[in-house]
């Protein structure tokens, strides 16, 4: 009688466009671009370089995700590039004064702790207390590099050595761990974001917060997990970083927050929330070391990176608001 | 009284020291359409937000299948069966049909989510219900009308015992219409009860059984509607009879064209429109939703293309690009939305009434003068007789009537020699609306040209001396004195009127 | 007695900035009694004139519902060509002040477009012209800036009439001319209406793009005055001199009383605000503490503040 299946809801066309019209441009960009570098260059088409700019790329990665879920939900962080610091200040911190074994494990486990709860700070204060989150961000960013500071007032420190080699192992001396962490971390937010039940209350939160209360959605817990996520994926990245430079120092985070949100939207997030991809936010990142290495290989002096930087995020900007302005009849 | 599911007794609410609701009582029985009828700030929608959960009353018991229930949030009473659909849409734009019907209430095959199985329970719930929509399109490319069937689905697919539904025709078009209506004879049928609250009279008596009528928030009484007219109705709400909701029409001085436009076009592939509008005409636009009455009086007033044609203000032709030009000429506009498009609701009332006209009171030609500011402000409270608690309140603390009494003061305060209403008495009690059209007559009287256009036919024909039909993006027709009634205006905005567009019928 | 309380409960946002840094204050005169010495206020408010100036702009941006993150690459900009044009002479000033102009123009438009014609929201196009402006002044400079400031600036920035800096005297000025436009002119108050509901303005009649744009531009303009001044204070030019004035200055105006989301506040409040950011930190100098402990005390500082008065409203239906 009924066997036919019941068919399941399908995108199609002006749908389809509306949500991932920018992430394919992205992908298409990114892709494209690497292609044009490798023809060019042949100093960018060495399985060295490719793996140098993912490992570059990588902790910018993580911290673009958290900035990521924290857009999804109509909020941002500012204080992500702080947390980065901390967490990379505290993780050589524990090696330096711990330089065992156990001091390592012991570095990785305080420093996601620690990561979580300057996330769990960011959120009690946005979704609890309502205030708003540019400022509540902009104010635990400097706590947070007081705090760093007070571990580490000069940069230094030392890194356990297994700790260092396994972040920077690289498969067949080729592919480099943080090609498969990214992959792995990619899959894992791709699917919560999408497939979940939270990933959907964070986009609804972003997207109109009174209808998803009225829908049911406990509007303050979604927030506040989303900073949560942010300062654990943030203390990801510096975790990668610790191993990466073999030292302690608070200045290490200061470019990420500029980075993360220029990567989330170059990445085709909005940021009035509710739209965005984990890997389309990964393609931003890549692009963002990308123009640098770029501008490496062809000799450019380093001066023209900012204003590449730039013009690159305003090119998406345009994208972006091509996207819109056509959607809006 | 076994069929009676729902019992609400003595429910007193209080905000902020006013007094919503006064011991008041609302009962529904299974199977039937009960109809909350009453004037803005009777207390219909709040006496509704707590049976839905959003508030929880200060006295008093409700009583549901028997059994005394308390809701401590929306969470609880969807959970006891209880399901509303807002005025304002409670839709996730950037999301699709299906996304937002299930966005926590996820059927699940362990920790992942069944879509197979939420598909099909949504099919069965469109078949049923005879509400047939794509579940992949987002939101955000529906049309208003459909955003709010697409509201009622999400509803529906709970399965509710009781439906409340607050004001659900006012965004629907009339085909949309009889779609809601078809739904609410099927749940009723199945032994559902659906409390409804609507400000037009029409429907009441088209799909109610019963009609329970507060006023200032105090319970009036509960009858069944075949015991019930327009006008017993109206004295239950208002208090009082309502004698001449319309105003009787004024003069026309045929010798003084105040507004006219010639070979207009607002639309690429329209037909050019010539008209000419008189000293003391009320003009009145009647057409199907979505037929371009909006974008006709949007472009009178520079927010929407004039493709081509003139605008002549008392003889003078003036070009209208955008609104602060349309402002400069005298053409005042009282938009649709007015939550939206017609108030700053943070603001005080005083910044939102001399919000229009800051460009005509300066003081040394650079200053805000506050003091004919404050005069002008004073002038319109009293004129349009506003109630407010003070001048610095802010306008979202208004009724909805009240609110659009600000917006029209605002707009009032240019001077306007043009003025244009989009759904005027929308959500309006009847006590304001009428107080709404005797302004309108007022203006006309004066010399200003009033152009407004409306679903209510009724309203339409009641206010009017000229109506013009629009269908398609084209005034078809221009009907004057005997012409204006129902059945010829129905077959014009259908398109299946008599020829001769764009000329006046004797 | 109820008129005051009224009146104390609808204006509380408004003046209660202003307790707090009389609270402040008499803290730091507790902890050390030259505090409020008049040459050490005055040393202060000179650095707070800085500050306050970009202040100026970001609040006017922020009341028009939006923000404004290239300031702090305008002033630096700014400042190195200042310092460029101006190379100790004092009859360069005014070459140096127009060519300031033309950036403040460029930046401005650039920014207003993007807001106004491509609706980029305003928070990630001006952080895009912010990046876009510091390359260029790198690229302008090619990492080595030039020049040094005309004396006239540097009295302007360095010296007192009396027992009043003279900067200050500049902040004052600029100061009322920002308060005047908001609160009494039409102008003002479709900036106010614009950050409070830009459909509803349009329908009223506003030339929402037209005031869009030319608070950008405004914005442009004084911080490029606020770079202009700031080469007279450090005489010798160096890179990033602005770059300080970000998230400092939005804080000022936040705990000034003006809601991020736009539409209410004013710069009366952040004129507090900017002060009260800079007697903490001045204060937490002499207290003697480390560097980190002093970051982290700012920033509860400021969390503290917004807790009384920022407060979004609570979700509902």
């Amino acid at each position: 009688m009924n066997k036919k299946k019941t068919a399941l809801p399908r995108f199609r066309g002006a749908d389809f466009s509306y949500r991932y019209f920018h992430q394919c441009f992205i992908i298409a960009f990114t892709v494209i671009a690497i292609v044009i570098m490798s023809i060019i260059s042949d100093s960018f088409r060495t399985v060295y370089n490719y793996g140098n700019l993912m490992c570059s790329a990588y902790a910018l990665m993580m911290v673009a995700f958290g900035q990521f879920l924290v857009i999804l939900t109509g909020g941002i962080d500012i204080s992500v590039g702080m947390m980065v610091s901390l967490t990379n200040c505290l993780s050589v911190y524990i090696m330096t004064a711990m330089p065992t074994a156990t001091g390592a494990m012991l570095a990785v486990i305080i420093t996601l702790v620690a990561g979580l709860l300057c996330g769990m700070l960011n959120g009690l204060f946005v979704a609890k207390f309502r205030l708003p989150a540019i400022i509540v961000t902009i104010a635990t960013s400097t706590i947070f590099k007081g705090i760093a500071l007070i571990l580490m007032p000069t940069p230094g420190g030392t890194v356990h050595s297994a700790y260092k080699s396994f972040f920077n192992w690289k498969l067949a001396k080729a592919v480099p761990m943080s090609f498969f962490l990214a992959v792995i971390f990619i899959v894992l937010l791709v699917f919560l974001t999408n497939k979940t039940s939270f990933g959907k209350s964070l986009r609804a939160v972003g997207g109109n917060e009174s209808a998803a209360y009225g829908t049911g959605v406990n509007v303050p817990k979604i927030k506040f997990l989303a900073y949560t996520l942010c300062g654990f994926l943030c203390a990801v990245g510096g975790l990668y970083l610790s191993a990466r430079t073999s030292s302690g120092d608070t200045s290490i985070g200061n470019t990420y927050t500029v980075y993360s949100i220029s990567a989330t939207v170059v990445g085709g997030t909005l940021m009035t929330g509710a739209v965005g991809e984990a890997y389309g936010t990964a393609c931003g990142a890549i692009i963002i070391y990308l123009v640098n290495s770029v501008l490496n290989m062809l000799n450019i002096s380093t001066y023209y990176q900012y204003a590449c930087q730039g013009a690159v995020l305003i090119f998406a900007l345009m994208v972006g608001s091509y996207e819109t302005r056509h959607r809006e009849r | 009284m076994s069929d009676c599911i729902l019992q609400m007794e003595h429910i007193t609410k209080r905000f902020a020291g006013v007094t919503a609701l006064d011991d008041v009582s609302l009962s529904c029985e299974k199977g039937k359409v009960h109809v909350l009828a009453g004037e803005n700030g009777a207390g219909k929608s709040t006496i509704l937000k707590i049976l839905a959960g959003i508030y929880a009353p200060d006295e008093g018991t409700i009583t549901l299948r028997g059994e005394k229930v308390k809701f401590d949030s929306p969470a609880d009473a969807q959970r006891a069966g209880i399901a509303m659909v807002f005025q304002e849409l409670t839709q996730i734009n950037e999301l699709t049909i299906f996304e937002n019907i299930f966005l926590s209430k996820e059927k699940t095959r362990g920790c992942l989510i069944d879509r197979r199985k939420q598909m099909e329970t949504l099919q069965a719930c469109m078949d049923k219900y005879g509400l047939q929509m794509d579940p992949s399109t987002i939101v955000d490319r529906l049309s208003v009308g459909q955003k709010q069937l697409a509201e009622i689905l999400k509803v529906l697919v709970r399965d509710p015992e009781i439906l409340i539904l607050d004001e659900p025709t006012s965004a629907l078009a009339s085909d949309e219409v009889q779609i809601l209506f078809g739904i609410v004879r099927k749940l009723t049928a199945e032994g559902k009860a659906v409390i409804f609250i609507s400000h037009r009279m029409e429907e009441m008596f088209e799909i109610g059984d019963i009609v329970t009528v507060f006023k200032d928030g105090q319970y009036v009484d509960t009858t069944p509607v075949q015991d019930l007219n327009t006008d017993i109705l109206i004295s239950k709400m208002v208090g009082r009879a309502l004698q001449d909701i319309y105003p009787p029409h004024g003069k026309i001085k045929s010798d003084e064209v105040v507004f006219e436009l010639k070979d207009y076009k607002f639309f690429h592939a329209g037909n050019p429109l010539n008209l000419q509008v008189h000293s003391g005409e009320i003009i009145g636009i009647a057409g199907l939703t979505g037929h371009g009455q909006t974008e006709f009086i949007n472009s009178l007033a520079g927010l929407h293309r004039v493709y081509s044609g003139q605008i002549l203000i008392h003889g003078k032709e003036v070009q209208i690009k955008n609104s602060s030009q349309a402002v400069k000429q005298g053409v005042a506009l009282v938009p649709s939305d007015r939550k939206q498009e017609g108030l700053l609701l943070q603001q005080s009332i005083r910044s939102n009434i001399a919000l229009g006209s800051l460009g005509q009171r300066k003081k040394f030609g650079l200053f805000i003068d506050r003091k004919a500011e404050k005069a002008m402000v004073d002038e319109y409270q009293q004129k349009l007789r506003i109630k407010l608690s003070s001048l610095g309140q802010e306008a979202v603390e208004l009724s909805g009537g009240n609110q659009q009494k600000v917006v029209l003061a605002k707009e009032l305060g240019i001077r306007p020699k043009v003025i244009l209403f989009n759904e005027p008495t929308k959500g309006i009690d009847v006590g304001n609306k009428r107080e709404f059209y005797y302004i309108m007559r007022d203006l006309a009287d004066q010399g200003v040209a009033v152009i407004m256009y409306s679903t209510d036919l009724m309203e339409v024909i009641g206010i009017s001396d000229k109506v013009l039909t629009m269908y398609e993006q084209n005034v078809n027709a221009q009907l004057t004195g005997s012409d204006i009634e129902e059945e010829t205006i129905m077959r014009y905005i259908m398109g299946v009127g008599q020829e001769k567009e764009g000329t006046v019928h004797e | 007695m109820k008129n005051t309380m009224t009146f104390l409960r609808d204006n509380f946002t408004k003046y209660a900035v202003y307790l707090f840094l009389v609270l402040i204050l008499l803290l730091a005169r507790i902890y050390s009694p030259t505090y409020l010495q008049l040459s050490h206020m005055m040393g202060i408010f000179r650095l707070a004139s800085f500050m306050g100036m970009a202040a100026i702009a970001q609040t006017l941006v922020i009341i028009s519902g939006g923000i404004d993150l290239s300031i702090p690459y305008t002033i630096s900009f700014a400042y190195i060509l200042a310092a460029q044009y101006m190379n100790k002479v004092d009859a360069n000033i005014p070459k140096a002040f127009l060519i300031c102009m033309l950036l403040a123009l460029i930046v401005g438009v650039c920014n207003g477009a993007g807001v106004c014609l491509l609706k980029i929201p305003p928070f990630i196009m001006t952080l895009g012209v912010g990046t876009v402006t510091r390359g260029a002044y790198m690229i302008f400079t090619k990492g080595t800036p030039k020049g040094y400031t005309a004396p006239l600036i540097a009295t302007i920035s360095n010296t007192s009439l009396g027992p009043i800096p003279r900067i200050v005297i500049v902040w004052a000025i600029m100061a009322v001319f920002i308060i005047v436009l908001l609160r009494y002119t039409p102008y003002g108050r479709k900036v106010y209406a614009v950050g409070s509901n830009v459909t509803a303005s349009q329908f009223s009649g506003i030339n929402t793009k037209r005031i869009l744009f030319s608070v950008y531009i405004i914005s442009a303009v004084v911080a490029c005055i606020t770079g202009f001044f700031l080469i007279g204070y450090t005489g010798e030019s160096y890179l990033d001199a602005g770059l300080s004035y970000d998230t400092d200055v939005i804080a000022a105006v936040i705990i000034g009383g003006t809601s991020i989301n736009g539409g209410k506040g004013g710069y009366l409040g952040s004129i507090a605000g900017a002060l009260i950011m800079v007697v903490f930190s001045d204060f937490l100098q002499i207290v003697n503490i480390s560097e980190g402990l002093r970051q982290v005390g700012s920033g509860v500082l400021v969390l503290l503040l917004v807790m009384f008065y920022a407060r979004e409203r609570e979700v509902r239906l």
